[in-house]
C-alpha cells in the first residue's frame, strides 16, 4: 500500500483526525504574524547596525584584547562581537520572551480555552508552543552571526578571524566555527526556554513569564560572582553561557561545550517537565 | 622577610603554629646539633607529629625554604602524620628559634644537622627501625629544604624516599647561568640579593649595628663572598668554591633512596635545568626517579598537592605495604602539565625531554621558521614604538587603514616572512643593532616573580597555565617593559600550520657580532596576541657568549624550557635583549648586531597528547587537571540520563493510565446520549464550593438551559463540560466516552465560554480558519461560511478582531463553537453583548440546531431566555441543581398568582380570609410577604376566582401577576439570595417593534442587517417559537398587571404597564442591557424603585 493510499484512507476516515491537532506549522502561524515575534527579530537585525553606528561615534578605540577590540576588523570578528554581546542578555530577553510569552499570551487572548477544546491536549499544546519556541531561539541565534557577518562584511571588510589572544581562523574554518558557536549559544538558551515556559504556564501572565525568567538568569549571574560558592557555581544556571567562545580556538575544546549543553540540557528538562506536568493539571480558568 | 622567596607554595608560610589538643600527638624538641665553627653550641627547634595510633611508623624529615621555620611545615607534617607517618619538622641553623648561623646548605653544617635529626627520629619509640639506629625515613622539602634534602640523601644510607622540591643542583650554575666553556656566566644579582636580604631582615636586629651585623645570622665568611659578588656582578672564585660545594651535585652519587623530583615552570630562580641535570645524574646510576614540572615555582603559582605527588611515593617507597608491593614508581618518570584550552593536561614520558643544549648542538625537533620582526624598533632611532609591536598594536589601526582588504591583524606582517622595515638596520634587515647601555640601565624588566605576586610582570597566563590568557592590558605593559628601545631585537615566526605540544627547550641560533670581548644577551619566547605580545611563564634565559669584536660568532641558545601548547594558527616570537633586570649584565656601553644564523625556531614536540593511546594515560594520571572537568561532564550526563529516564517513565505511567483510565471509564450504554453529568464537585482553592453534587443529562434534539442566577455555578459547570477544569469529583461523558483535558471526544462538542475568544491579529475570517487548522481536521468539514453566516459581520469579517465591538465577537464566538457543526454546543451565556434583535435572531438557530438530532445547552441568568430558547432546564443555585425538567411541564402544572395589596388594607387579615375562603382552601400555599405587601398564591384554582375571593377578603388589589411553577422556583431560588428579581413578563416579539423606534448611534446599520436577514429565513421559526412560548408568556395572562419586578433586560415594553409610558425609553435602557452587567443591575434598581 502506498503511502499516497494511506494518507488518503486517513483523510477519509471519519473517525479518526487527519492531522495532530495545532500542528507546528500551524503553530508557527499563529506566532509568525504577531507584532511580538516582528519586533523581536526586528531588535536582533537591527542590533549590528547599531553597533556599526555606535562604533563609527567612537574614537577608534584604544586597542586591547578583547572581542569589541576586535570588533571592527573585519567582517568574522564583527560577528563575534556581535554574539558576545547579544548572548548574555538580548538573546536571553527573546528566548524568554518566545517561549514566556505562548502560553499566556493565548490566555490573555481568551483563545486558550477554545485551543483546548477544539480539543488540543493539553500536552500537545505545551509541545507545539515549545518546539515553535525553540525554534524561534534558535533561529534568532543562527540569525544573529549571520546577519552580523553580512553587516561586518559591508562595514568592515571581509577579513577573517583573529582571536583575541592571537590565533586566527580561516573562512573555511571559520564558517563551521561560528555555527558551532550559535548552536552552542542556541542549546545554553534552551534552560532559559525551560524555565520561561514553566513561569509562563504557572502565571498566566506575559510579562511575569518573561520577566521572571530574564530575573532567575540576572541572579544566577549574580550568584555567579561568589567566589565562595566554589565549584556549586557550575551548576548555576546559564554558568556555561560563555562556553560558544571555545568553539572558536584553534583546538576546539569540547568540554566546555559539553559542560554547557549537559547543563542547559538538565535545566530544560526540569523546568519543561514541570511546566508539563502543571499544565497537565492546571484549572483553566483564563 | 616579607620577600622572601617562597621555598614552599605560598599559603603554607606564615603559619602559626597551632598545636593540635588531639590527635595527631605533637611533641616540641630542642635536638642538640654540631657547634659553630667558633664554638658556640647550637641546638635545634624542631616538633615531631606522630600519628595517634600506637605502634611503630615509618618517619619523614621535611625540611623547610630559606627565610622560612618549622612554623610552615605544619599543615604538612599534620597531614604526613595523619597519613600514618611520624613527621619530624624543624627550624633549619641559623633560622628562627634554633641556633648558629646560615651556612647554606652547607655538608659540614646543616646537613650534617640533619643526620642527627635522623638519629633523633631513630630513638623514638614510635619510629619503624630498619636496623638499628636506622629509621625508616623519608625527606622531603622545597627549595633550601629540597637541596637539603638531596644532600642528606646522598651523605646517609639512612635515607629510603626523597621528595625534593624547587630546588638547585649545582648553585653556582643556578646563580651564575649561561656560563659556556670558560666563560663565566651571567650572575642572578637579583636573587642573590634577595636571598640575603631575606636571611638577613629574618634575623632579630640588635642595637646597636655594628660592622659585622650587616651579615645578620649568615655565616661571616659566607656572608663576605655574598656581599663581594653582590658588589661587583660576578662571582669569586673562592665563592663558586663554596656554591658548588653546597649543592647536591657533588653528592648525588651518594644518594640510593627513590626520588621525586618536582621543579616549577615558573622559576626564575632554580629553573627546570636544575632538577633536570639531578634527574640525569640519579637515573644514570639506577635510582628511581620521578621528575615532574608544574606550572609553579619561585616566581608564584601553584605547587601540585601533596596528595598526588609526596603521599603516594613515600606510601610505595616507606610503608610496608608499599614494599613489598614492589612494581613501578607511582609516579611517571617525567610528567608535566600542557596547557590546553580551558586548563591542562598532563602528559607522561619515560625519559624527561632535554632542556639544555645537547653537547654536539644537534637540534632535534620541529623546526618553524622564523624571520625578523617587521616593525620592530632594530634600530637604536627607532624609539617611537616602545611596544616594539609588529603590525599595529590596536585594531583601531587597521581599521582606518585604507584597504579594507589590508586591515592588520596584529600578525600580518609577520605572516609576510619578509623583513620590511629595514631603516637603521647595519645589514640586510634581517639583523638589528642593539645597545647594551652603560651602566646596565635602562634594563629591560622580564620577570617580576621575586618580588612575589601581584608585580606588574606577574605571570600572566593565570593559574590555569594556558600559557598566557593574561588580560590585554597587562601583558601589553608586559611587553613594553622586557623590550626596550633600541635594546632588543625580536624574531617572529609564520601562523603555524598545526598545533605543536612543546615539552622541552624552544632553540634558535643566533649570529651576535659584539663591539666588546663578550656578548650578553636575554632571550625569551612570547606568544602573539592581538593586545600584544604574552610571555607564557615570564622566564628569560641569559646568554653569554666571547666574542672578537666585529666577529660574527654563531650562539646556539636554549630557550627558557617548560611545555608549551602552540595553537594551530599562532604566531610566536622570540625576543633577545640586551639588559635584564634580574641579571648582572656589562656595566660598559656596547652594541651587539644580532641576527639569525639559521631561520628557524627549533621546537622539541610531544606527541603525548596528540597520540591517542596516551590520552588513556593522562587520564588515568594521578594529576591530571582535566579529570575533575571530565567528572562534571560525566556527572552532568548522568544526571541528564537519569531525569530523562525519569521523566520519560513518568509519562509513559501517566499516558497509560490515562487510556486504561478512558477504556473503564467508557460507558457503552450512554454513548447515544449527547451529555450526561454525574455528581460533579468543584472546589476551588480558595474553598469556595463552586459545583456541588451536580447531575443532568442532555438528550439529542434537545435545547437545554442552565439557569441560575449569577455565581450558582453554571460557568464552572460548562469548564467541567469541555475538561478545562478537573473536577473533585463525579464525571461527565459525551457520547458515552469520558470528558477530561484533551478528550478526544470533545471533536464533537462546539463550545463559547465566557466571552470569546481570538488572536487579536487575525482578522474573523482567519480566527475561524486558525482554529479549524489548530483542530488538526479536514477543512471541508469546517462549513465557515455557514458559521460566517451566524456571525452576521457582514465587511468587518476581513477585518482584525481587535476592532471588533464586544457583540460582534460574541456573534463570531457563537460561529466558531458551530464550526464543524459538533454534536453538543455548549454555549455560556450567548446573549452578553448582543441587542435584542441579536437575541431574537439566536434563538430559531438554536432550536434549529437542535432540530438535526444534536444538542444545544445554553446556560444564562435570564429565566426569559431561558423560557424562550430551551425546551428544558436545569436550574442552578450556589453549585447545586434545584430543578431539572422540561421546559414544557415546568410551565405547566400548579399555577402562582401573585397578588399585590394596596395601602388600604390589613394583608394579614386577606390572607386569613383568603384561607378560610373556599377557593382558598383548594389552594396548595399561601405566602404573605407583609413589606412588599404581596400574597402569593399556589394553586389551580382559575385566578379569576382567586381575584374574586380577595376582593371578598377585603383587598385592596394594586395588580395580579401571574407566575409559572419554572418562574416561581426561580423566582425562588433569587428572593431566597436576596438578589434582584428577573421575571418575565414579556416577549421579544414587543423587542422586534420596538426596535425601528430606537436604533442606536453607530448601530444601525449592523442591526438592521442582522434584523433582515432573520426576517427573511427565520420569520417562520419565530412565530412558531412565540407559538410555543405563548402559555409561558406571562404578560399576556397578567395583562396591565406589569409590577415593578419586571427585569429591564428583556421586559422593555411592558405593554400598557403603568411605568412604561415611554418605548423608546424603555428601549434605550434594554440596548444598554447585556454589555454590562453593572448597568443591568443599576437598571433594574431604578425600575423597581418606580
Amino acid at each position: 500500500m502506498s503511502a499516497a493510499t494511506a494518507r488518503r484512507r486517513r483523510a477519509t476516515d471519519p473517525h479518526r483526525p487527519p492531522k495532530p491537532p495545532l500542528r507546528w506549522r500551524v503553530e508557527l502561524g499563529r506566532q509568525i504574524g504577531r507584532r511580538r515575534t516582528a519586533w523581536a527579530f526586528g531588535l536582533l537585525l537591527a542590533l549590528p547596525l547599531i553597533f556599526v553606528g555606535a562604533f563609527s561615534l567612537g574614537d577608534g578605540g584604544s586597542g586591547g584584547g578583547r572581542f569589541v577590540d576586535l570588533a571592527q576588523s573585519g567582517s568574522a570578528n564583527f560577528a563575534v562581537f556581535c554574539i558576545f554581546a547579544a548572548s548574555d542578555f538580548l538573546l536571553v530577553i527573546l528566548a524568554a520572551l518566545f517561549a514566556g510569552d505562548a502560553v499566556p499570551s493565548e490566555a490573555s487572548w481568551s483563545s486558550l480555552r477554545y485551543l483546548l477544546i477544539a480539543p488540543v491536549s493539553r500536552v500537545r499544546l505545551l509541545t507545539s508552543k515549545l518546539v515553535v519556541a525553540l525554534g524561534e531561539t534558535t533561529v534568532a541565534a543562527l540569525l544573529l552571526p549571520a546577519w552580523a557577518l553580512l553587516v561586518g562584511g559591508i562595514a568592515y571588510g571581509w577579513s577573517p578571524f583573529t582571536s583575541p589572544t592571537g590565533v586566527g581562523l580561516d573562512w573555511g574554518d571559520f564558517v563551521p566555527r561560528i555555527a558551532l558557536a550559535a548552536l552552542v549559544v542556541a542549546v545554553t538558551l534552551v534552560q532559559v526556554v525551560g524555565i520561561a515556559l514553566l513561569i509562563g504556564v504557572l502565571s498566566d501572565a506575559p510579562l511575569g513569564a518573561v520577566g521572571g525568567a530574564v530575573l532567575v538568569t540576572i541572579v544566577a549571574s549574580i550568584l555567579d560572582t561568589i567566589e565562595e560558592l566554589g565549584d556549586l557555581r557550575h551548576a548555576l544556571p546559564m554558568h556555561y553561557s560563555r562556553a560558544w567562545t571555545s568553539a572558536l580556538s584553534p583546538d576546539i575544546d569540547w568540554t566546555p561545550i559539553q559542560l554547557a549543553t549537559l547543563w542547559s540540557l538538565i535545566y530544560g528538562v526540569i523546568t519543561i517537565a514541570a511546566a508539563y506536568w502543571w499544565f497537565r493539571r492546571k484549572d483553566i480558568l483564563s | 622577610m616579607a620577600q622572601a622567596p617562597p621555598a614552599l607554595p605560598a599559603g603554607q608560610r606564615g603559619q602559626r603554629i597551632d598545636l593540635p589538643r588531639a590527635d595527631p600527638q605533637t611533641q616540641d624538641v630542642k635536638i642538640p646539633v654540631g657547634a659553630e665553627p667558633d664554638g658556640s653550641a647550637v641546638s635545634l627547634d624542631a616538633t615531631v607529629i606522630a600519628p595517634a595510633q600506637e605502634g611503630r611508623h615509618p618517619a619523614v624529615l621535611l625540611a623547610h625554604g630559606f627565610g622560612g621555620s618549622k612554623a610552615d611545615l605544619v599543615d604538612r607534617a599534620r597531614e604526613l602524620a595523619s597519613a600514618g607517618y611520624v613527621t619530624l619538622i624543624y627550624t633549619a641553623r641559623g633560622f628562627g628559634a634554633s641556633g648558629g648561623r646560615i651556612h647554606l646548605d652547607d655538608p659540614d653544617f646543616e646537613v650534617a644537622d640533619a643526620r642527627t635529626l635522623l638519629d633523633h627520629l631513630a630513638t623514638r619509640a614510635d619510629v619503624q627501625l630498619d636496623g638499628v639506629g636506622d629509621p625508616r625515613v623519608g625527606v622531603a622539602g622545597g627549595s633550601y629544604g629540597g637541596a637539603l634534602a638531596l644532600m642528606l640523601a646522598g651523605s646517609d644510607p639512612r635515607v629510603d624516599a626523597v621528595a625534593s622540591a624547587i630546588t638547585w643542583h649545582d648553585l653556582a650554575n643556578a646563580l651564575v647561568p649561561g656560563r659556556r666553556g670558560a666563560q663565566d656566566g651571567v650572575f642572578k644579582r637579583r636573587w642573590a640579593s634577595l636571598l640575603f636580604s631575606s636571611a638577613v631582615n629574618a634575623a632579630p636586629r640588635t642595637t646597636p649595628v655594628g660592622p659585622i651585623n650587616v651579615c645578620g645570622r649568615f655565616d661571616p665568611t659566607l656572608c663576605r663572598v655574598f656581599l663581594d659578588a653582590a658588589d661587583t656582578g660576578t662571582v669569586s672564585p673562592t665563592m663558586e668554591q663554596i656554591l658548588r660545594r653546597n649543592s647536591p651535585a657533588p653528592l648525588l652519587s651518594g644518594v640510593k633512596a627513590p626520588t621525586l623530583l618536582l621543579q616549577g615552570m615558573r622559576d626564575s630562580l632554580f629553573g627546570l635545568d636544575q632538577s633536570d641535570a639531578t634527574a640525569r645524574a640519579l637515573t644514570a646510576q639506577g635510582v628511581p626517579v620521578a621528575l615532574r614540572w608544574f606550572d609553579g615555582g619561585h616566581d608564584g603559582g601553584a605547587a601540585p598537592s601533596d596528595a598526588d605527588t609526596l603521599l603516594p611515593w613515600f606510601e610505595r617507597y616507606l610503608t610496608d605495604a608499599g614494599r613489598s608491593g614492589g612494581g613501578e614508581p607511582p609516579l611517571p618518570a617525567f610528567s608535566a602539565p600542557v596547557p590546553v584550552t580551558g586548563g591542562e593536561r598532563d602528559i607522561s614520558l619515560s625519559t624527561a625531554p632535554p632542556v639544555t643544549l645537547a653537547p654536539t648542538g644537534a637540534a632535534t625537533g620541529t623546526r618553524v621558521g622564523l624571520s625578523r620582526a617587521a616593525a620592530s624598533p632594530g634600530a637604536p632611532g627607532a624609539q617611537g614604538d616602545a611596544a616594539g609591536q609588529p603590525g599595529g598594536q590596536t585594531p583601531a589601526d587597521g581599521a582606518s587603514s585604507p584597504p579594507p582588504g589590508a586591515t592588520s591583524s596584529s600578525t600580518g606582517g609577520a605572516t609576510t616572512g619578509a623583513p620590511t622595515s629595514a631603516t637603521g638596520s647595519p645589514a640586510d634587515g634581517s639583523t638589528a643593532l642593539l645597545l647594551s647601555p652603560p651602566g646596565g640601565d635602562p634594563s629591560a624588566i622580564s620577570n617580576a616573580g621575586g618580588f612575589g605576586a601581584g608585580g606588574a610582570g606577574a605571570p600572566s597566563g593565570g593559574s590555569t597555565g594556558s600559557g598566557g590568557s593574561g588580560g590585554g592590558a597587562a601583558a601589553a605593559a608586559a611587553y613594553a617593559l622586557a623590550a626596550l628601545p633600541g635594546q632588543h631585537v625580536a624574531f617572529d615566526t609564520p601562523a603555524l600550520a598545526d598545533r605543536i605540544d612543546v615539552a622541552g627547550t624552544p632553540r634558535v641560533r643566533l649570529r651576535v657580532i659584539s663591539t666588546a670581548r663578550d656578548a650578553t644577551l636575554f632571550a625569551s619566547i612570547w606568544r602573539m596576541t592581538p593586545a600584544g605580545p604574552v610571555s607564557p611563564r615570564s622566564q628569560v634565559v641569559p646568554i653569554r657568549v666571547a666574542t672578537t669584536p666585529g666577529t660574527p660568532v654563531d650562539v646556539d641558545v636554549a630557550l627558557p624550557p617548560g611545555t608549551y601548547s602552540m595553537a594551530k594558527g599562532a604566531h610566536w616570537r622570540v625576543l633577545v635583549s640586551t639588559t635584564d633586570a634580574g641579571y648582572a649584565v656589562p656595566q660598559d656601553a656596547r652594541f651587539y648586531t644580532v641576527g639569525l644564523a639559521d631561520d628557524s625556531l627549533v621546537l622539541p614536540v610531544t606527541t603525548a597528547l596528540t597520540d591517542p593511546s596516551a590520552d588513556d594515560a593522562a587520564a588515568s594520571g594521578p594529576l591530571a587537571g582535566l579529570e575533575r572537568v571530565d567528572r562534571e561532564v560525566l556527572g552532568a550526563a548522568i544526571g541528564l540520563a537519569a531525569l530523562l529516564l525519569l521523566v520519560t517513565t513518568l509519562a509513559l505511567v501517566t499516558w497509560v493510565r490515562r487510556r486504561r483510565g478512558d477504556r473503564r471509564d467508557t460507558r457503552v450504554e450512554d454513548a447515544g446520549v449527547p451529555l450526561v453529568v454525574d455528581n460533579l464537585v468543584k472546589t476551588y482553592k480558595d474553598g469556595h464550593r463552586a459545583v456541588d453534587d451536580v447531575s443532568w443529562r442532555a438528550e439529542a434534539g434537545q435545547v437545554v438551559g442552565l439557569l441560575g442566577p449569577n455565581g450558582a455555578g453554571k460557568t464552572t459547570t460548562m469548564r467541567m463540560l469541555v475538561g478545562l477544569i478537573r473536577p473533585d469529583a463525579g464525571s461527565v461523558h459525551v457520547l458515552g466516552e469520558p470528558v477530561h483535558a484533551g478528550s478526544p471526544v470533545l471533536r464533537r462538542v462546539g463550545a463559547l465560554i465566557e466571552g470569546p475568544g481570538f488572536l487579536p491579529h487575525l482578522t474573523g475570517r482567519q480566527n475561524l480558519h486558525a482554529y479549524w487548522e489548530a483542530t488538526g481536521r479536514d477543512p471541508a468539514d469546517a462549513q465557515v461560511e455557514a458559521a460566517l453566516e451566524v456571525a452576521a459581520l457582514g465587511d468587518a469579517v476581513d477585518r482584525p478582531v481587535r476592532t471588533y465591538s464586544q457583540g460582534m465577537r460574541q456573534r463570531l464566538g457563537i460561529a466558531q463553537a458551530m464550526l464543524g457543526r459538533p454534536d453538543v454546543l455548549l454555549l455560556d451565556e450567548p446573549t452578553n453583548g448582543l441587542d435584542p434583535p441579536q437575541i431574537a435572531a439566536m434563538r430559531p438557530i438554536l432550536r434549529d440546531y437542535a432540530r438535526t438530532g444534536r444538542t444545544v445547552v445554553v446556560s444564562s441568568h435570564l429565566l426569559a431566555e431561558v423560557e424562550q430558547t430551551c425546551t428544558h432546564v436545569v436550574v442552578m443555585n450556589r453549585g447545586r441543581v434545584i430543578v431539572t425538567g422540561s421546559v414544557a411541564e415546568l410551565v405547566t402544572g400548579d399555577g402562582t398568582t401573585v397578588i399585590t395589596l394596596g395601602p388600604a388594607c390589613d394583608p394579614e387579615a386577606v390572607a386569613e380570609a383568603l384561607r378560610e375562603s373556599s377557593v382558598g382552601r383548594g389552594l396548595s400555599r399561601i405566602r404573605l410577604d407583609p413589606a412588599a405587601h404581596t400574597l402569593t398564591l399556589v394553586g389551580d384554582a382559575p385566578r379569576g376566582d382567586l381575584v374574586t375571593a380577595a376582593v371578598e377578603a377585603g383587598a385592596d388589589i394594586e395588580s395580579v401577576v401571574a407566575r409559572k411553577r419554572l418562574e416561581e422556583v426561580f423566582l425562588g431560588v433569587l428572593d431566597h439570595d436576596g438578589r434582584p428579581v428577573g421575571a418575565t413578563d414579556d416577549t421579544v416579539d414587543t423587542d422586534d417593534a420596538d426596535a425601528p423606534d430606537a436604533p442606536k448611534a453607530g448601530g444601525r446599520s449592523r442591526r438592521s442587517r442582522f434584523r433582515r436577514r432573520r426576517k427573511g429565513t427565520g420569520a417562520g421559526s419565530t412565530a412558531a417559537g412565540a407559538d410555543s412560548t405563548a402559555p409561558g408568556a406571562g404578560a399576556t395572562e397578567g395583562a396591565g398587571a406589569t409590577t415593578s419586578t419586571g427585569p429591564p433586560a428583556t421586559a422593555g415594553s411592558g405593554a400598557g404597564g403603568p411605568d412604561d409610558s415611554d418605548p423608546a425609553q424603555s428601549h434605550t435602557a434594554q440596548s444598554d442591557t447585556g454589555d454590562d452587567e453593572e448597568g443591568r443591575m443599576n437598571r433594574l434598581r431604578q425600575v423597581r424603585r418606580r
